[in-house]
């Protein structure tokens, strides 16, 4: 990415030392209608789970996608209640059996015709993979800085898998977005069945992370990072990829064309209802030069 | 009604008998005929397509062909003949016919007073009658007075005011030619084919114009002997040296450039060397940020051109090219440049038959790097192609041109390698590289094709055959892809060096007919089926040097392309008006998009991130013309489509291509206030350029996701802008040096046209777009010299 952003300041700055300037644009829009927009994942780890539904938004102003009101939603044939929170949820101690399809199921009158649409997907929870080993590697470090990636030790199972990682750090959620959070396929042609070693390098464990609204999560020896190593059913695995693409999109030089992310909800809807299965483990930071102490 | 049929019919009928006999003779019995060769006195070579005509009598007329010759059957008695071809002095000669005669024409080039590019036009009778269409010939005096950029004299802007050509985008030097995309053009500078013809994102080409002789543009119907691109040929040929020498030269305010020109010991070996160099980083010291005060900023062209006449039978032209464009600030520097070398030999083995061999030699390349404390960064690309071509004429009668011959080219393409590498002050230094698999073309053609002229039906047809077989060659990393682009072997095939590993074939019909219909009328249509082996893979539209070209192979089919194309020629008012129509239509197949998502960076398995499916384009182009008088100048107007079905792209549905703007107006205009002073306008007009918008937005993840309609369903607003130029003669009366001044205003009333889109969001939260447009109004002054 830093390569991507560099090349890209060549350019603007090449373009900036002739005349160029920057001005508001206005398009007229197409009017594309709200489009209703299903989400969500269930996992293995037991706890209360949520379906989201919501309507689009025009892209460009101010106003923000809020959750909805359906007339009816099942999972697997059980009624889910509403939550205040503004999503539908499971009861507290839910948790999604390996290998089982579910079935979500979504009465709505999206259009306010009068008349109750239905809207429908299924997912196949995978089976979990177990994290069996956690450990920092050091990587290129500086004067200044000792930057680490951490390495997941886990058995892949024959046959395409695709795995997620999310990261806690002292019990914080950092993967809370998903350009922060990690997939990867692992398919038939490439280190099939085998224990893995895998550094997993969407984060560079440094003094200082990226967080949200420009602010940095900075780390310390002591911290606890915690890893949950996530087997993904293939059709929300593909949907994390094309999002992430989507939202990578900050440089057009490099860019290509951008189309929709496709998701399995079936009935005309947006969005995603897949699964996953998840097995955690957790290692300490050490102290070593540019890490501070708390 | 009847006797039109009748006469469609009597040449249909004529045309199939053509295929059995070629060699129809339709002479007169009784009258005598005089022949002979029009040449150009300063080099001796024949002028291929100059007119000679009887003064006294316009009905009896013709062009020269190949090699300047020309053949009238003409009853006895005194004519004064008359020889013109446009950028020389037209001559007369009085001769009287009691039997067969030669008449020889010696025609002098016009001195330009501004000496530097020399094009020629065909006049406008030459263009009615010949079969060829669609295809456009500049004046060297138009290409002069364009106002430019910077003052900056560029044969591609001049290019892309034509009729059913556009520019690819603010300031490019790209260009769309009937709806296809810039890579589909093939540009040749000495029979070299060129890959990257911009310097500065495209502000300016390549082509230093003092350096340039002649070009031409064929929007379609292109010759058998050239092709590898779907939709256009620009072929520019190179400037020889004079024998009389010369130091021509301009100073402009961002850069300069000087040209000699003479030759060396007997008037058989001319020389010509050109330089050009921009210095607008001269400056940028006096700059206050401490940036833009290190910045490195330039780029520089070198020509040469050497030409041997050995003998009568026997010329050696040598062109070399080499140019290079450097940009640095602060720890990050960007290189990229072109190389290119042409060795000719033309020999004539006879009057009627000739030989022209070329050995060619092209390179591209680009350098990226960066450096921090702990790292450095070098990402290089390269795409090299060295030719062989060998073209026959042979020229039985004045009414058969037959030209055949072969071409063989090997291509190495490097599309990127990037080497990331750690500095440290102690322990061992760590390297890391990604790159993506080299890969080899090698293309092999022959070709066949016939311009026969039936002077008694007014009927001109041109026909042609071209075979094309392309190899893949070792070494590379094969990924093949299933008819789901998933690979077949995710880690790929290993071809060894040298192992001809996959080839295709392909198969190029072309033909045109031309009817003169009335002595200023002409009808014509043409067919042409195109292919192309070689692809840029491009990211961006706003014009980048850091393209990848990768060629056909297993998993990656030729694109091809079938057009028709129909129009109307005339002249008015004594040829001083030219109007035209021309109607197009394209099929395409096999071509070639990005899918949604695509992994494009530096990414080896690039098969999986394309789609291929077809594509069409239509439209209709109107021409007017005026060629001389104290105005002068063109207007045209262009409706044009163009489209793509690709399964797996936006739902398999129908999308507009990037290259689809409806409309297109250019406008040029010259007024020579006097002698000394002269003044251009141009205008241009063109629909906004297709864009993929998000329409709506919803949460997954913590992250707003857009939501589109579908791909390239938007447009950019209207680009239009308007330049002008003045050009002031400062020439005395009897003194050597030929001097001007030329002041241009790019932009004239400051169009913000867009170059790039951004999203951007307020503080508010509300996202919006930005745009950023390069040029405000952007004036220039230029001094140029010749003695």
């Amino acid at each position: 990415m830093q390569l991507v952003q560099r090349i890209s300041c060549v350019f603007i700055l090449l373009a900036a030392l002739f005349t160029s300037c920057t001005a508001p644009m206005e398009l007229e829009s197409l009017g594309m209608k709200p489009h209703l927009v299903i989400t969500g994942v269930i996992s293995t780890e037991p706890g209360q789970q949520a379906i989201e539904i919501s309507a689009t938004v025009p892209y460009f102003g101010l106003a923000l996608p809020e959750n909805i009101r359906a007339e009816e939603v099942r999972l697997d044939g059980e009624l889910l209640q509403w939550d205040p929170s503004g999503m539908y949820v499971t009861d507290r101690t839910f948790a999604a059996e390996e290998g089982k399809t579910y079935l979500l199921e979504v009465w709505i009158d999206f259009d306010h015709d009068g008349e109750v649409e239905y809207y429908w997907a299924t997912t196949t929870v995978p089976s979990v993979h177990k994290l069996e080993a956690l450990s920092l590697r050091s990587v290129i470090p500086s004067r200044n800085d000792v930057p680490f990636i951490l390495m997941a030790g886990f058995y892949d199972t024959p046959g395409e898998d695709y795995y997620g990682a999310a990261l806690w750090i002292n019990d914080i959620l950092y993967s809370n977005r998903i350009l922060r959070y990690y997939v990867h396929s692992l398919n038939s042609y490439t280190q099939d069945g085998e224990y893995l070693r895998y550094p997993i390098p969407e984060w560079i464990i440094t003094k200082s992370l990226v967080w949200d609204n420009q602010q940095t999560f900075d780390l310390y020896a002591g911290d606890v990072l915690t890893v949950e190593l996530q087997t993904l059913s293939k059709e929300y695995y593909e949907y994390l990829q094309q999002a992430k693409i989507e939202k990578n999109q900050h440089f057009p030089l490099f860019s290509g064309p951008r189309g929709n992310v496709i998701g399995n909800i079936q009935g005309g809807a947006l969005g995603i209802f897949g699964s996953c299965a998840g097995s955690r483990k957790s290692v300490v930071l050490p102290e070593c030069p540019g890490l501070p102490n708390r | 009604m009847k006797r039109i049929r009748t006469t469609l019919l009597r040449s249909i009928i004529l045309l199939l008998g053509l295929a059995v006999c070629p060699f129809t003779n339709l002479y007169a019995q009784d009258a005598f005929q005089c022949s002979g060769k029009i040449v150009d006195v300063s080099t001796g070579e024949g002028l291929q397509g100059a007119l000679v005509k009887v003064v006294s009598d316009q009905e009896f007329w013709t062009l020269t062909d190949a090699k300047g010759r020309y053949s009238f059957l003409l009853p006895a008695g005194d004519f004064l003949l008359e020889a013109s071809y446009i950028g020389y002095k037209t001559e007369q000669h009085n001769i009287r016919l009691e039997e067969d005669r030669e008449c020889l024409f010696f025609l002098t080039p016009l001195s330009y007073h501004l000496h530097g590019i020399t094009i020629f036009a065909e006049s406008p009778a030459q263009r009615l009658r010949k079969a060829e269409m669609s295809i456009e010939r500049i004046d060297a005096e138009i290409v002069q007075r364009v106002p430019t950029l910077f003052g900056e004299t560029d044969l591609l802007k001049v290019v892309q005011m034509l009729p059913g050509v556009q520019s690819a985008s603010e300031g490019s030097s790209g260009f769309i030619v009937r709806g296809g995309s810039p890579d589909q053009n093939l540009i040749l500078f000495d029979n070299t084919a060129l890959y990257n013809v911009s310097h500065m994102l495209g502000f300016f080409s390549i082509f230093n114009t003092d350096a340039v002789k002649n070009m031409t543009l064929y929007k379609g119907d292109i010759p058998a002997k050239h092709g590898g691109r779907l939709s256009s040929l620009l072929e520019v040929i190179p400037a020889d040296g004079q024998e009389r020498f010369s130091l021509d030269g301009g100073i402009g305010l961002i850069s300069s450039r000087l040209t000699l020109s003479g030759r060396i010991g007997s008037d058989n070996l001319t020389y010509l060397l050109a330089g050009r160099r921009t210095y607008a980083d001269i400056f940028l010291p006096l700059a206050k940020n401490e940036i833009i005060k290190s910045t490195v900023l330039h780029f520089y062209d070198l020509n040469g051109r050497m030409r041997w006449k050995i003998n009568n039978r026997n010329t050696v032209h040598l062109t070399l090219y080499n140019g290079k464009d450097r940009f640095k600030v602060t720890d990050m520097g960007l290189q990229f440049g072109n190389t290119a070398a042409t060795l000719n030999w033309n020999h004539f083995f006879s009057d009627t038959f000739f030989l022209k061999v070329f050995t060619t030699y092209t390179q591209y390349n680009y350098d990226f790097s960066g450096k921090t404390h702990e790292m450095s960064m070098d990402w290089v690309s390269k795409v090299e192609d060295a030719g062989l071509r060998m073209d026959f004429s042979y020229v039985p009668s004045h009414n058969h041109l037959f030209e055949f011959g072969y071409t063989s080219n090997f291509q190495w393409f490097k599309p990127g390698k990037v080497v990331g590498r750690s500095e440290m002050n102690s322990g061992p230094a760590i390297e890391q590289d990604i790159t993506m698999s080299q890969r080899q073309g090698f293309v092999n053609v022959m070709y066949f094709s016939n311009e026969h002229k039936i002077p008694a039906l007014r009927i001109e047809v041109r026909y042609g055959l071209r075979f094309t077989r392309f190899d893949n060659v070792g070494p590379t990393t094969l990924y093949k892809v299933d008819d789901k682009y998933n690979l077949i072997n995710e880690e790929g095939e290993i071809i060894p060096k040298g192992l001809f590993f996959h080839h295709t074939y392909g198969w190029e019909p072309r033909a045109g007919i031309s009817f003169l219909a009335l002595p200023n009328l002409s009808v014509k249509a043409s067919y042409s089926r195109t292919s192309q082996y070689v692809h840029l893979l491009s990211f961006s539209s706003a014009g980048s040097p850091l393209e990848i070209w990768i060629p056909s192979g297993p998993s990656i089919a030729p694109q091809t392309q079938h057009q028709v194309s129909a129009g109307v020629f005339a002249t008015l008012f004594n040829s001083r008006y030219e109007v035209s129509a021309e109607a197009f239509y394209k099929h395409l197949d096999n071509v070639l998009d990005f899918k949604e998502h695509p992994n494009l960076l530096l990414y080896d398995k690039i098969e999986t991130e394309l789609r291929f499916g077809k594509g069409k384009g239509y439209g209709l182009e109107f021409l007017v013309k005026k060629n001389d008088g104290k105005i002068s100048g063109w207007v045209s107007y262009t409706w044009s489509r163009a489209f793509r079905t690709i399964p797996g792209v936006n739902e398999g549905n129908t999308y507009r291509a990037p290259t689809d703007r409806p409309h297109n107006v250019n406008a040029v205009l010259f007024y020579d206030i006097t002698k000394r002073v002269q003044v251009s306008l141009n205008w241009i007009y063109a629909t906004g350029q297709p864009l993929t918008l998000p329409e709506g937005r919803f949460w997954f993840f913590n992250e707003l996701i857009p939501v589109y309609t579908e791909r390239n369903a938007y447009r950019l607003p209207d680009y239009h802008r308007m330049d002008a130029s003045v050009t002031i003669q400062l020439n005395r009366p009897g003194k050597r040096l030929n001097h001007a001044i030329h002041a241009s205003v790019y932009n004239l009333y400051g169009r913000k046209n867009p170059w790039a889109v951004n999203y951007r969001m307020r503080p508010t939260g509300e996202q919006y777009l930005e745009m950023t447009y390069l040029f405000g109004v952007v004036p220039s002054v230029t001094w140029s010299f010749n003695f």
